[in-house]
C-alpha cells in the first residue's frame, strides 16, 4: 500500500520475473504467481489518453471502444460505455499481452472488462 | 487520531480542502491541525498520491501558533539538550525521574508528569566510537552510519550493536561526519529555519560520503529522504539510493549472496514486531520482518499495524498526553494479546511509548539480530 510499481522485469515476453517499486528501490519482488487487481480509473488500475485505454503496469490487453466519441453517453446517470472497459483474460483468468497468455499473471476484480456501471447502479438506489 | 479525537477534522479537510481556504486568507487556519500526528496513513491510503501529511505540516509551519514555544523548542533541539544532558547524565536522569521535577515540568513547562522521560547516556555514541575507530580501518569494505540524536545521546547500545553487526558481515563502519539531528521534531513543531539548517548540513555530509549511508531509525530515514524535499524544499533526488535503512541494505546483501549470517543454536525468544508509522510509509518493514524471520529460535508475531500514539514530541506534551495514550491503547491491546517477552520495532519514540505504557522491553531489529548472532561463525563466513 502507498507504493507504486515502477518497472517490470520480464523473463520471456510471456512470464513476469520480478517487479521493482518506488519504495523498495533495487530490491526485486519475485514470486511464482502475480495477481493483478489494481481496480479501475480512480485507483489507476486503468489509465486513458485521447486515443486509448491502457493498463499501466504490465501493458496487458485492454478491451475498449476504439471510437473515442462512443466512450460516453450524454445522460450522466445512464450506463456509460467506458465503465465496462477493462483487461481481457484467458479462460483460466490469465492476463493477455499482445494476444499472448502471460503464464504467471492472473487478473481479478474491477480491472476486468465487463464491469458494472457504478454511477447508474448507485443512482438507481438513491433515486 | 480520527478514531480517538473528534476535534481533528481529518486529512481531507485539514489538507487539500483547508488549503484552498488558507490560500485566500490565513485566518482560515484551523488550530485543530495541531492534532495531526504526521503518521502518514493518509498518504499511504490516497489513491491519487496527494501528500496530505506534507500539506498539513507546511500549514502548521506557516500559520501555526503554540502556547508553549519555548517548551516545543527545547523538546525539538535534541543536539543542544542532548549535548548538555549527557555531560551531567547521572544528575539529569535522577532529576527527571523524581516526582517533584516532573510536577514542576508539568505545571511550568507543559511537559506531562505522566510521561516517562528518556534516559541520557553518560558517554555519547560518538565518544565510544573513538575507541573502535582504528579497528574499523582493518576492513576492506565500508559503510557510513547516520546514527541520529537518539543513538548518540540516549541509547548508544544500538549504535554499538550496529557496528558489531557490520563488522561481523565484513564491513568497517565510518560515522557520517558533521551530522546533526535529522530535524523531524523541529519540522513537526514548526521550526522550519532550524530544520532547514540541519537539513543542509546533513545533505552536504551525505553527498561527501562515498559509501551507502545507513540508518537505524525509521523517522530519521523518512525525514531525510522525503521531508527534506517535500516540506523543506531541499533537493534530495541525488541521495535517494545512497541513504538506506540498515535493514534494507543488509537484506539486499544477503539476497545477493554477498553476506551470510549464522545464528546461535541456543537463542530462543518470543517477540512481537511493531511497524512504526513512518516505516510503513517507506514500505521498509518488509526488510526488518524478513531479517527477523531468518532467526531460527525467534517466535515472531507481526502485529497488526497501529499507531503507538507518541508521534515524537507530541506525546510528551501535557495537553496531548491523554490523547496519545488513547491512540496507543489499540496497539497495547494487541501487544498484551500476543504476550511477548520483548517487542521489536525500528523507531525510538515508539520504543519509549511502548516501554512506558506496557512495561515490556523494546529492541531495534538490529539489536535482536546481534543478540541472536553467532558472531564468530558469521565473521568466518564473511571473511575475504
Amino acid at each position: 500500500m502507498g507504493d507504486r510499481v515502477r518497472e517490470v522485469k520480464w523473463e520471456f515476453d510471456t512470464k513476469v520475473e520480478a517487479l521493482f517499486t518506488e519504495n523498495l528501490g533495487d530490491t526485486p519482488l519475485q514470486a511464482g504467481w502475480f495477481v493483478l487487481c489494481s481496480g479501475r480509473f480512480f485507483t489507476r488500475g486503468l489509465k486513458s489518453d485521447m486515443e486509448k485505454v491502457y493498463e499501466p503496469v504490465f501493458g496487458c490487453d485492454v478491451e475498449f471502444e476504439p471510437d473515442r466519441s462512443k466512450w460516453c453517453v450524454d445522460d450522466f446517470f445512464a450506463a456509460q460505455p467506458f465503465e465496462s472497459f477493462g483487461v481481457k483474460t484467458s479462460e483460466e483468468g490469465n492476463a493477455l499481452k499482445d494476444g499472448k497468455i502471460i503464464e504467471n499473471l492472473l487478473v481479478t476484480g474491477d480491472i476486468l472488462r465487463g464491469g458494472q456501471n457504478n454511477v447508474e447502479v448507485v443512482c438507481k438506489i438513491i433515486i | 487520531m480520527m478514531e480517538a479525537n473528534p476535534l481533528y477534522p481529518g486529512p481531507k479537510q485539514a489538507g487539500p480542502d483547508g488549503l484552498r481556504y488558507r490560500i485566500k486568507d490565513s485566518a482560515f487556519f484551523d488550530n485543530a491541525l495541531k492534532y495531526c500526528l504526521n503518521c502518514k496513513r493518509c498518504e499511504v491510503a490516497c489513491p491519487s498520491g496527494v501528500k496530505v501529511g506534507d500539506i498539513v505540516a507546511r500549514a502548521k509551519i506557516k500559520y501555526g501558533h503554540s502556547q508553549h514555544k519555548m517548551r516545543d523548542l527545547m523538546l525539538s533541539s535534541t543536539d543542544l539538550v542532548g549535548g548538555m544532558a549527557t555531560t551531567f547524565a547521572p544528575i539529569v536522569n535522577l532529576a527527571l525521574s523524581l516526582g517533584i521535577t516532573k510536577s514542576m515540568l508539568d505545571s511550568t513547562f507543559g511537559v506531562s508528569a505522566h510521561a516517562s522521560m528518556p534516559k541520557y547516556a553518560s558517554k555519547r555514541f560518538e565518544q565510544w566510537f573513538k575507541k573502535v575507530k582504528a579497528h574499523q580501518e582493518g576492513y576492506s569494505r565500508f559503510v557510513e552510519y547516520f546514527h541520529g540524536c537518539y543513538v548518540n545521546y540516549n541509547y548508544p547500545q544500538l549504535g554499538q550493536d550496529f557496528v558489531t553487526l557490520m563488522n561481523a558481515c565484513g564491513y568497517g563502519v565510518h560515522i557520517l561526519e558533521k551530522q546533526k539531528c535529522c530535524g523531524v521534531a523541529l519540522i513537526a513543531n514548526g521550526f522550519a529555519s532550524q530544520a532547514t539548517s540541519a537539513a543542509k548540513t546533513n545533505l552536504a555530509s551525505i553527498r561527501k560520503a562515498s559509501q551507502p549511508v545507513l540508518t537505524t531509525s525509521s523517522s530519521c530515514t523518512l525525514t531525510i529522504k522525503e521531508e527534506y524535499s517535500t516540506i523543506l524544499d531541499q533537493d534530495t533526488s541525488d541521495i535517494q539510493s545512497k541513504v538506506q535503512m540498515a535493514v534494507k541494505w543488509l537484506y539486499d546483501r544477503i539476497e545477493r549472496g554477498e553476506v551470510r549470517l549464522a545464528f546461535r543454536k541456543d537463542f530462543k525468544m518470543k517477540a512481537a514486531y511493531h511497524t512504526p508509522c513512518h516505516l510503513q510509509k517507506l514500505g521498509n518493514q518488509i526488510y526488518s520482518i524478513a531479517l527477523l524471520r531468518m532467526i531460527p529460535g525467534l517466535d515472531l508475531k507481526v502485529l497488526e499495524q497501529k499507531c503507538c500514539g507518541i508521534s515524537g514530541t507530541f506525546g510528551f506534551k501535557k495537553e496531548n498526553y491523554a490523547i496519545s495514550q488513547k491512540i496507543g491503547s489499540q496497539l497495547y491491546e494487541r501487544i498484551y494479546a500476543a504476550n511477548p517477552e520483548v517487542v521489536i520495532t525500528d523507531c525510538e519514540t515508539c520504543k519509549w511509548q511502548i516501554e512506558g505504557a506496557c512495561g515490556i522491553p523494546v529492541f531495534n531489529p538490529i539489536s535482536i539480530l546481534v543478540q541472536a548472532l553467532d558472531i564468530e561463525q558469521t565473521t568466518k563466513l564473511n571473511e575475504r
